[in-house]
């Protein structure tokens, strides 16, 4: 530093410290025991844990920032979502009483009609009916020919159904009617239907049916209640119980 | 009273009657912090005119300065307990001041920003909502002297706020380094830097003087 510069710097130091002080007004002790006496000791305490004042918004606005981080790794992928609706139509052309062929309210229909026409056969259940329709654009066709298979435990899908027409044709008969069609008068008891009277010339009557017999089946169908499901009533035999034995009579 | 709630505790320390100017600002601390007011007072008494001195230069505003100076001594007085004798009461009263003189900066500069929203609105609209930018002149002729004095302080508030502390401290105030380093909690290279700094700025300012 040159000579020059000190003495400027002695004269800037001089200059500063040549400045007259000022002095505190007269009333000053007054005001500062007024300030003093109306002043909030609470307000001059020291903040608790200042540095929260800028860690709480900042651990906010961190917390805020995961977040949106996590659920955007973690979000649903959108193209392994299969759309269902691309069909631009508004809704109320597509809902109508008669869908046409090669609507997917059509093929749902087609669908369940041809499940009941083959039930009984040789069929596999969830497989949707072969059509040539083509399915229209107002569906994926992933979205309905893959649904997903959901069957109880023990029960085979591929398992054909018995007799399938009797038991399309089940209706409740009235064993009462069907007994007094045979001739036969009885009445429900806690062991079944207990022949009361037996009517003359009737067929029972023939076929030796006696009052107290407990009538136990009809067609080798078990009556135990006041109908039974049957397909059709052929009144071929019946199952007695007799002094406690079980006989079986053949009806003309 | 604030200060009442002191005079219980401090009838013991007035027991020994002492003159305030005979003792040490840490005795006087002491005292005061055992209750006896009238040792506080000798603390007002002997750094109220330093105070204000300083934070009128610092400030350039008389009033300003007188409030924040009793800003200042209310604070010490409140937090008088938690005071501890590491180091000189005058550094630490001075830092306080300090604080209270760059925060009022900040509001002026604010103040300024917000008066200057005021350009923007429609003309017929009530401007009294906003605090006119503070463009006070210098106080009394009484208390600036010459036009000299007037130019000088004038340089002095228009230095940075982290070079006008520090010159005003060293040159005005007549703190030593070391002083003015713990006032300002600088090292002491950057405290005789920054002034040597300010020196320079105020020596273009008062080209005219050299």
């Amino acid at each position: 530093m040159t000579n020059k510069n000190l003495n400027e710097d002695e004269k800037i130091r001089q200059m500063l410290g040549g400045l007259k002080k000022v002095e505190a007004p007269k009333d000053f002790d007054f005001r500062l025991k007024a300030r003093i006496a109306a002043a909030n000791p609470k307000d001059f305490q020291p903040r608790s844990f200042p540095a929260l004042r800028i860690a709480a918004p900042l651990g906010l606005g961190l917390v805020v920032f995961a977040f949106f981080v996590v659920a955007g790794l973690f979000s649903v992928n959108d193209e392994s979502v299969p759309q269902v609706a691309l069909d631009p139509t508004p809704n109320a052309e597509r809902i109508t009483d008669q869908p046409s062929e090669n609507s997917l309210a059509a093929v749902i229909v087609n669908s369940d009609r041809a499940s009941a026409e083959n039930f009984g056969r040789e069929s596999k259940p969830n497989a949707l009916p072969k059509t040539n329709a083509p399915i229209s654009d107002a569906s994926r066709d992933s979205a309905v020919t893959a649904p997903n298979k959901f069957n109880p435990p023990g029960l085979d899908p591929n398992k054909s159904i018995e007799k399938p027409n009797d038991f399309m044709n089940l209706q409740p008969l009235a064993v009462k009617e069907m007994l007094s069609f045979l001739g036969i008068e009885a009445n429900l008891s806690r062991g079944g239907w207990r022949v009361q009277s037996v009517t003359q010339n009737s067929v029972a009557e023939r076929a030796d049916v006696k009052p107290n017999d407990v009538i136990k089946a009809i067609d080798d169908t078990k009556i135990a209640s006041e109908t039974v499901q049957k397909s059709s009533f052929e009144g071929k035999k019946l199952t007695v119980l007799r002094d406690g034995k079980t006989i079986e009579i053949a009806l003309q | 009273m604030a200060l009442d709630k002191k005079e219980n505790a401090g009838a013991e320390a007035r027991k020994t009657i002492v003159p305030a100017k005979d003792l040490s600002d840490h005795e006087l601390i002491e005292a005061a912090k055992n209750g006896d007011e009238t040792a506080f007072a000798g603390i007002v008494a002997r750094y109220k005119s330093q105070i204000t001195n300083y934070l009128y230069r610092f400030l350039n505003d008389y009033e300003e300065a007188v409030d924040l100076t009793q800003e200042t001594f209310i604070r010490v007085y409140f937090a008088i307990e938690r005071y501890h004798t590491d180091y000189a009461f005058s550094t630490y009263i001075y830092r306080i001041a300090t604080n209270l003189a760059i925060s009022e900066i900040r509001k002026r500069k604010r103040r300024k920003l917000i008066s200057m929203t005021g350009l923007f609105r429609f003309e017929g609209e009530d401007a009294q909502d906003f605090q006119p930018p503070d463009e006070k002149p210098l106080p009394d002729e009484d208390l600036l002297g010459d036009e000299q004095s007037r130019t000088i302080a004038k340089a002095i508030a228009t230095l940075p706020q982290k070079y006008r502390a520090p010159i005003i401290l060293r040159d005005v105030e007549g703190k030593s380094y070391d002083e003015v380093a713990q006032i300002l909690k600088l090292g002491l290279g950057t405290t005789k830097s920054r002034i040597s700094r300010a020196r320079g700025l105020l020596k273009e300012k008062l080209r005219h003087y050299f």
